[in-house]
């Protein structure tokens, strides 16, 4: 079933992007199988289904960051980093602390940046899911390691 | 581990199941509607059904002085027709033809599969929910309140996202788009294509508007409001101001994939 292959993925992808709001990336998950459960029959296989799924991911976390604007909420102590996955104590701090530093990307660096990582796609892959050149990926994802490695050091410098 | 090491490491977490039920509620929804409309219709509200009957495909559709009328787009969403509306829905495509008055559109599909022609500009849905009205005139006027929307007249395009509106001109096609929360001093500068009073009265969000604006204005006047765009938003490192005065289309694109993100 459509739902059950790709929920999880689906609300992992939107639970990272906003933060760790749970609440939030319910509803993009509610949003984006409603979406896809009305118009899967006029998917008409001209574009990798992966990609079609992505895209409706991203633009419904860009609409939601759209309502939030002015109203971000603000970073929670300890992100809801998924502790009780983790078997390793030291693999969830790292997972705690990339979450983190993610966390404060921009939403244009931080959701290339999932997609590319997390998600494992390709720059082209990206570039369907979010409809803009592979120019534009490479840009973003360059500028997100940046941003992501003074994250990482600043999020160390605090801990040290 | 790297950060792109760690990211990859990142866990699947499971989605919890009150999501799925949520779906269920929503979908089953329209079968209570459409129970509580059956009956309706067995105690005689036979005027409800011939308000939302399918519509005649090929056939003008008109509403009175008060009626409206809602008619499916397949099953890709549904169009309000508000009183003193005319609409010809096209038999062979998602395309229909509005002539005068107003329509609530809403549509989730795949970018570019419902048009609507209207006498000053053709309405491209881009996955969205609008508002689109037009006068005896051919004068219209849209406003977007989800996904984006690209109003295509000859060369001239204007995308407009939610949060925005644009008018249209007869024989003119779209104006330039502007979000709802601008002054009405920027609005009136908008409508009447004011050059000077759009620059000064720009906030960093509306470069959506001076991003259209650069390509209207004559090729003597780009250079400012080229100049005011990257005072509000610094210029993105694949754009250079030669190819954006010339306006070089794919420069122009990339320029405003940059932009749209504080839209």
């Amino acid at each position: 079933m459509l739902y059950e292959a790709h929920k999880d993925r689906v609300y992992s992808l939107a639970l990272y992007f906003f933060h760790g709001d749970a609440f939030t990336a319910s509803d993009v998950t509610q949003q984006v199988f409603l979406k896809l459960m009305t118009s899967i029959v006029q998917y008409r296989g001209d574009s990798n289904f992966s990609t079609w799924l992505h895209r409706l991911v991203v633009n419904t976390c860009i609409d939601g960051t759209r309502r939030r604007q002015g109203k971000e909420l603000p970073l929670p102590d300890t992100l809801p980093s998924p502790r009780s996955l983790e078997s390793d104590a030291q693999h969830a701090e790292a997972s705690s602390t990339i979450l983190r530093a993610v966390s404060v990307l921009p939403p244009e660096f931080r959701m290339p940046i999932l997609l590319r990582y997390f998600e494992g796609l390709s720059y082209e892959e990206i570039s369907g899911a979010m409809n803009c050149s592979m120019g534009t990926v490479a840009s973003r994802i360059s500028r997100g390691h940046k941003l992501l490695a003074e994250s990482l050091a600043h999020l160390k410098g605090d801990r040290a | 581990m790297t950060p792109e090491q760690q990211l990859r490491a990142l866990p699947v977490v499971k989605a919890p199941d009150h999501i799925w039920y949520a779906i269920q509620a929503q979908q089953r929804n329209p079968w209570h509607w459409a129970r509580a409309a059956a009956v309706f219709l067995a105690l005689g509200g036979s005027a409800l059904w011939l308000a939302s009957r399918p519509a005649p495909s090929g056939q003008w559709i008109e509403t009175g002085l008060t009626a409206t009328r809602t008619i499916p787009i397949g099953s890709i969403g549904h169009v309000e027709l508000a009183p003193q509306t005319r609409l010809r829905i096209d038999p062979n495509s998602y395309r229909m033809t509005l002539a005068r008055g107003e329509i609530h559109a809403t549509v989730v599909a795949p970018p570019r599969l419902f048009v609507i022609d209207t006498p000053s500009t053709t309405v491209v849905d881009l996955g969205c929910e609008y508002i689109l009205r037009t006068d005896d005139d051919g004068n219209g006027f849209i406003k977007v309140i989800k996904g984006w929307v690209s109003l295509e007249w000859g060369d001239y395009i204007s995308l407009v996202p939610a949060g925005a509106s644009c008018s249209t001109r007869a024989k003119q096609g779209p104006g330039i788009p502007y979000f709802h929360d601008v002054s009405d001093s920027f609005r009136e500068a908008v409508e009447r294509m004011d050059t000077s009073a759009i620059l000064s009265g720009a906030r960093a969000r509306d470069t959506l508007t001076l991003w259209h604006l650069l390509q209207r204005v004559p090729a003597a006047e780009r250079p400012r409001v080229f100049d005011k765009i990257t005072k509000l938003a610094p210029l993105p490192a694949m754009v250079s101001r030669e190819r954006a005065l010339q306006l070089e289309p794919e420069t122009l694109r990339l320029w405003r994939e940059e932009l749209a993100w504080t839209w």
